[in-house]
């Protein structure tokens, strides 16, 4: 079993951006490929969806945002999250250009489900996704070739 | 540029179905935002009921034609159902267009109603409406239009300038005066 194991969720063969989740973490509760198996029909279509927004270039703050430079005092422009409003549930995680080759290749990389407990951002998840920013398990993976040929990196 | 898997579109056609009913509702649900209609209003014009409307907003997969007329009705909107080919390599591992890059591009193309539309100036007219853009500053605009309409590899900044709305703004007479600047 990988110390980390990292999955592309959206279409790889998109050349600006892509959806990965963390699906495995030796160090972390944060098992999103659990979490992504368990979900009902309706609500994995609902995200692969949003994903397929973001990944597209649209806008749709109903299912994504992130936060900018005024809110939170700017501490959290790197993360990210995407809403299933519906179910009160949020994917939390973190913007990275994990393509030394190609610097505007952007990734999302979730790291964290919850249920949205109330109705103003919950700082404690951004600041668990925040954590995971610097992981040197998650930035190994990352480099990981095989991410972008089998839409899997691992350590 | 490398591939992993299909699409998730392409494991079923409820998948299928489900993505471009989504797309439906997203742009209903951006037209019922500018409307500043709710679902509760939107069940009443549509003669369907609250629950329903909550329910397909919700999981669109269930979505029938009818439905989407009596919802398009609704909120002012027409609707058509788009057959094309993609044979675009580029394309291989993707899902249905969505619908909004079609009616987006409808637009540039300047709301073409028939053959004779097409037939009348279509490159002209496709360039002023992009200079519009332009001009306005509508980045996004631009990129969604070359990536989609040229087939070309964007050079992506991870910046976004503008809302997706801005692009209903298509003012007819700029356009028009965009046509004139071209054959000047």
């Amino acid at each position: 079993m990988p110390k980390c194991l990292i999955s592309i969720k959206s279409q790889v063969n998109h050349t600006h951006r892509s959806v990965a989740i963390l699906a495995e973490h030796a160090a972390s509760d944060m098992n999103l490929g659990e979490i992504f198996k368990n979900l009902g029909a309706s609500e994995e279509r609902y995200y692969l969806k949003s994903f397929e927004y973001w990944v597209g270039g649209f806008h749709n703050n109903e299912r994504f945002h992130g936060w900018n430079k005024s809110q939170h005092d700017g501490k959290y422009t790197k993360c990210y999250v995407f809403k299933n409003v519906s179910q009160a549930a949020r994917l939390y995680g973190f913007l990275c250009r994990p393509k030394s080759n190609d610097p505007n290749y952007e990734m999302c990389l979730l790291v964290l489900y919850a249920q949205k407990k109330k109705w103003k951002t919950d700082t404690a998840e951004l600041e668990r996704a925040k954590a995971m920013i610097n992981d040197p398990d998650i930035l190994t993976a990352l480099k990981d070739p095989k991410l972008f040929t089998e839409g899997k990196g691992e350590k | 540029m490398t591939t992993t898997t299909g699409h998730w579109t392409h494991r079923s056609p409820e998948d299928f179905l489900y993505s471009i009913a989504a797309d439906f509702i997203e742009q209903l649900r951006a037209k019922m935002k500018k409307l500043h209609m709710t679902q509760s209003k939107l069940a009443r014009s549509a003669n369907v009921s609250k629950s329903y409307v909550s329910q397909v907003f919700n999981d669109p997969g269930n979505l029938s034609l009818v439905t989407i007329v009596k919802f398009a009705n609704a909120v002012g909107m027409k609707v058509s159902l788009v057959g094309y080919e993609d044979h675009s390599p580029a394309h291989a591992g993707s899902g249905p267009i969505n619908s909004e890059i079609f009616r987006l591009c409808w637009e540039a193309a300047g709301k073409p109603a028939d053959m004779w539309d097409i037939q009348a100036k279509p490159t002209v007219q496709t360039t002023a409406a992009l200079d519009v853009y332009l001009r306005d500053g509508i980045e996004w605009g631009w990129d969604v239009f070359r990536r989609t309409g040229n087939n070309q590899p964007r050079n992506h900044t991870g910046n976004h300038l503008t809302q997706m709305h801005a692009f209903q703004v298509i003012d007819s007479k700029n356009t028009e005066s965009s046509v004139q600047e071209v054959h000047q």
